[in-house]
């Protein structure tokens, strides 16, 4: 449980600074900048979830016996 | 222990980096503005007290804000040196050293390098027109260095700050 914790609250921080670079990046008129942090908060964070997701689709494959 | 330090050192050395460049962006209007005094001093020291050009290039250096000072301080070494070289000579080397330590562009080097093959090369109201010419182009970078520090000092200055926080956090 605890390192969920802290992943949810790393998660969490990724996402208030990838908001605020947004808002940096656009307001200084780099736009595709902008879209481009975006992007990149998004793929890391995938990057530490996605074992999770494949944990979450194997039980819910178990659970329904799609074997 | 470690951990927080280290995170502590990451964050302080994006945020300086960040406003290292910021810096570089706020400087170089700064640098265009007293260049343009000092040009204007220049004239002013050629066209009304017709001083000698070893003379005037002193005046200004003495005269102008310290961070172009230098350059004509330096043009006015290698003329008072007599040496042989001529006042472009002496400007062109006091450009190439003053330039790479300074905020300027290439496009601002230009419009320097402009000055140097006039000066001492006409009489004074041909000089005084090319260095109003000179402060003219000078003005109009001014203008537009302006503009892009006023977009890019406040980008840098948070975006070095958010990039250690975000290097922090992903690496934690």
């Amino acid at each position: 449980m605890g390192t969920n914790i802290d992943l949810i609250f790393k998660i969490a921080g990724v996402g208030i600074l990838t908001a605020v670079l947004h808002a940096l990046l656009k307001h200084a008129g780099k736009e595709e900048y902008a879209h481009l942090a975006t992007l990149a908060g998004v793929a890391i964070i995938l990057m530490w979830v996605i074992d999770l997701l494949g944990n979450l689709f194997d039980q819910v494959k178990t659970v329904f016996r799609l074997f | 222990m470690f951990k927080v330090a280290g995170a502590l050192l990451v964050i302080v050395a994006a945020g300086a980096l960040g406003l290292l460049v910021a810096g570089s962006y706020a400087r170089r209007p700064q640098e265009l503005r007293a260049l343009q005094s000092a040009l204007s001093l220049l004239e002013t020291e050629i066209v009304y007290a017709a001083t000698p050009l070893t003379e005037a290039l002193e005046q200004v250096a003495r005269r102008s804000e310290s961070c172009v000072s230098g350059l004509f301080a330096r043009a006015h070494a290698g003329l008072a040196s007599r040496t042989g070289s001529t006042a472009q000579e002496a400007w062109e080397r006091a450009l190439n050293e003053y330039y790479p330590n300074s905020y300027l562009r290439p496009d601002d080097l230009a419009v320097l390098q402009g000055v140097g093959k006039i000066l001492g090369a006409s009489d004074r109201q041909d000089q005084a027109k090319h260095l109003r010419l000179a402060c003219e182009r000078l003005r109009t970078q001014n203008l537009k260095a302006e503009e892009e520090a006023r977009r890019n000092v406040r980008l840098w200055r948070y975006l070095g700050l958010f990039a250690g926080l975000a290097i922090v956090l992903i690496l934690v």
